[in-house]
């Protein structure tokens, strides 16, 4: 928690990654790095394979906060910090696990992988898959659905970049400029007419970045102005509905649109073993039955999903992720752990013969 | 100094990057000018400066004159630009470059005209030359006056294309500022999006004061920043900042004064938080009546042949510091476009009538003011020193 791994930050989320690289080395997993440009991703596994039958996946890498939410502070049974939910402490969960399971090691058949661009650009996992990293049965992946309710279905996401080219001009004669800012002002107003809600089960518009005109002049119409837009949708089909529905508006305004990140809607089987397994093993440590739960945000599980892999994705109690109170429980934050291992217990475990076997031809 | 001499001359001025940061730049202009008058015998060049922003004025004699009769006044600051927009060029009957129209060249030649008549005139003439119009003028011309410089009638080089304005919109500069709470971007609905907030009110404003379409004397908007501090995108923004430079003729009731001003931003969003209003400045207005104003517009008749057609200017310009003072002032300027813009000329054809009209009006003047107090006018010489 105390490494500020903000998104983008390659040198700080490597060094996490070190951090995080060392403790799984002592323990026995077989290490690999992976960069692709300055983006390092970790995979450790039990076995030197690059497709464990289970991987727990997370991401380092943290949305930007105040330099005092670095620091984990406790108060009524809570623990706060950026980054305490999405998600260091399904990491360190991971890791308590592996030490747990520490001289048996070599009898689980799982990997961990961390990216550090989940919370930006998200090219990770998609890499990872692409190069062949990816588990043959689960993903687990602590990243999404509050209070240990497993995700059923998942919205879509459209990150899209909205750029706008003017011409300068004097403040006092803005009909002689073609004003950027004015541009973007209008195709901004117009889109939002495509949101009329702002609630959990509809298509929703988050306007996360603007930037247009000079920092100290005032008096010059802007030439440039770009606003990036997070989009989440109820299905893919609102999906291709608000992209064309965006498209015209934005031709009216001559703004250029640039997707920048894009996941589909999904939606989990969740009569799947592995996600049955998990469910029981929620119940078993907190009593709380995972009735499956639609989540609003998006996480990797969207790239394992759409490559027919399970994915189960859930969080600990705790809340406010990417605000300025982002929680965990500290019960809840104790039981990540032990329901790690009673699940790699019971779906990770390697058939003794196959231990056998795999000795003898190693993989 | 030749039409020649005058291209060559603020070429070099015009190659000096002379924007608002670039603070030895503003030296260097400002210098540029200073030296080419320090030329001149018997001309006393009084430096002022403050926060690292440079000024003369200029007059004859070693003692300012408590009130001067004339007062020209001009500046060399700039807005930013491309580099090249800093390698000025002559094409076409024009000459082209950051800051040639506003207003480096007209600088030059005020610069050279006052040189020219200073010494040798009854009339107490001062130049005054500033470096931060650019940015509100209160370290230039409103320095200078804080500082008691005074004048019966002053003339500002804005760029005019050859009309006499005698009236200017006001100026109002305002930066407010929205206040959010962070969430997760797809959880939108427990956060409070402050980006969204700023641009509704951006919206309204521009609804309030529709930008037209051609040359209107009406309140203008310009929406000049919009920003925010967050860059995650799956972040909902907790802070926004809008900048907004108003421009309004006098008959507006939103920009009576300050107080008016806020109450039309809190009645758009009552959750606004005004920052800074750093410009609020009165519109100009100087009645046709004004018997300097008179001379000008006879002197532009003399040299055109036509008859002089007053304008009101859409900009506001140092002209506002002189008229909170009581003191007229008029702007006149050459011919060009592009303004703060790409591609920002002067056209050469109208140096020859602007320098002449200026001599004229000082002839004019002079004579007018030798039958008052019996003195008369020399030509004087350029005399190096």
């Amino acid at each position: 928690m105390a490494i500020p791994t903000v998104t983008g930050h390659q040198l700080v989320n490597n060094e996490a990654l070190d951090f995080i690289e060392d403790y799984l080395a002592e323990r026995g997993l077989h290490i690999y790095r992976a960069r692709h440009d300055d983006f390092g991703v970790l995979l450790a596994t039990t076995r030197p394979t690059k497709t464990p039958k289970v991987l727990l996946v997370g991401h380092i890498d943290v949305v930007a906060a105040p330099a005092h939410q670095f620091t984990v502070r406790e108060k009524d049974d809570k623990l706060y910090g950026r980054g305490v939910l999405d998600m260091k402490s399904g990491i360190a969960g991971y890791m308590v696990a592996v030490d747990q399971l520490a001289g048996y090691i070599a009898d689980y058949d799982f990997g961990i992988m961390i990216t550090i661009d989940e919370e930006g650009r998200n090219l990770g996992v998609q890499k990872m898959i692409a190069d062949g990293y990816y588990p043959t049965e689960a993903a687990i992946l602590l990243d999404g659905a509050y209070d240990w309710q497993i995700e059923a279905a998942a919205k879509a996401a459209w990150c899209v970049t909205a750029k706008v080219k003017g011409t300068n001009g004097h403040g006092s004669r803005p009909w002689q400029a073609d004003s950027a800012s004015m541009r973007m002002i209008g195709f901004l107003h117009e889109l939002q007419q495509l949101f009329p809600e702002n609630a959990p089960n509809t298509n929703t518009l988050n306007i996360s970045y603007i930037g247009t005109g000079a920092k100290e002049v005032l008096n010059q119409v802007p030439n440039f102005a770009q606003a990036t837009l997070d989009i989440r949708l109820i299905s893919n089909a609102a999906c291709d509905d608000i992209k064309q529905a965006a498209g015209k508006i934005a031709k009216k305004y001559d703004v250029e649109l640039i997707t920048a990140v894009e996941f589909k809607a999904i939606e989990h089987d969740m009569t799947n073993p592995h996600m049955t397994a998990f469910a029981r093993h929620i119940k078993k440590q907190t009593r709380v039955t995972s009735k499956g739960d639609i989540w609003y945000a998006v996480s990797d599980a969207a790239r394992y999903v759409e490559r027919g892999i399970a994915c189960i994705v859930t969080y600990p109690k705790g809340g406010g992720h990417h605000s300025d109170d982002e929680w965990i429980d500290t019960q809840s934050l104790d039981d990540i752990a032990p329901i790690i291992t009673g699940y790699l217990h019971e779906m990770a475990k390697v058939p003794q013969r196959a231990l056998v076997e795999s000795q003898i031809q190693p993989r | 100094m030749t039409q020649e001499q005058l291209i060559e001359k603020t070429k070099e001025l015009v190659a000096i990057e002379s924007t608002v940061h670039n603070k030895p730049a503003l030296h260097d202009a400002v210098n540029l000018v200073a030296d080419y008058v320090a030329q001149y015998e018997g001309i006393t060049i009084e430096r002022f400066e403050k926060d690292d922003t440079p000024s003369f004025l200029a007059y004859a004699g070693p003692k300012r004159p408590e009130m001067f009769d004339l007062l020209f006044n001009a500046h060399v600051d700039v807005v930013p630009g491309h580099p090249e927009d800093f390698s000025p060029r002559v094409e076409d009957g024009k000459l082209y470059g950051r800051g040639v129209y506003d207003m480096k060249m007209a600088a030059l030649i005020m610069a050279d005209v006052f040189c020219q008549t200073a010494g040798t005139s009854p009339v107490a003439i001062g130049l005054q030359i500033v470096s931060d119009e650019e940015v509100g003028g209160y370290n230039g011309v409103r320095y200078q006056l804080d500082r008691g410089v005074r004048a019966k009638f002053t003339i500002t080089g804005e760029m005019t294309d050859l009309e006499i304005c005698n009236e200017a919109r006001g100026l109002c500069w305002v930066e407010v500022a929205f206040t959010g709470v962070r969430a997760h971007g797809g959880h939108a609905w427990e956060g409070d999006n402050a980006v969204t907030k700023a641009a509704h009110f951006a919206q309204a404003v521009l609804q309030k004061f529709p930008l037209p379409k051609k040359r209107e004397w009406t309140t203008t908007a310009n929406i000049a920043a919009l920003t925010t501090s967050n860059e995650t995108y799956n972040q909902v923004p907790k802070e926004a900042t809008l900048k907004i430079d108003f421009r309004f003729p006098a008959e507006e009731p939103v920009f009576t004064n300050r107080e008016t001003v806020e109450a039309f931003i809190k009645s758009i969003d009552p959750t606004a938080e005004i920052v800074a209003m750093p410009v609020f400045e009165q519109a100009v207005h100087v009645p046709k009546v004004n018997p300097d104003l008179k001379k000008f517009m006879r002197a532009f008749t003399n040299v055109t042949g036509t008859d002089a057609i007053l304008s009101h200017r859409h900009a506001g310009s140092d002209a506002r510091h002189f008229a909170t003072k009581g003191i007229p002032c008029i702007e006149f300027g050459l011919s060009g476009k592009h303004l703060h813009g790409d591609n920002e000329h002067v056209n050469l054809e109208s140096v020859g009538p602007y320098r002449a009209v200026l001599e004229s009006f000082l002839h004019e003047y002079t004579i007018s003011s030798s039958k008052t107090r019996g003195h008369t006018n020399g030509h004087r010489a350029p005399i190096s020193k």
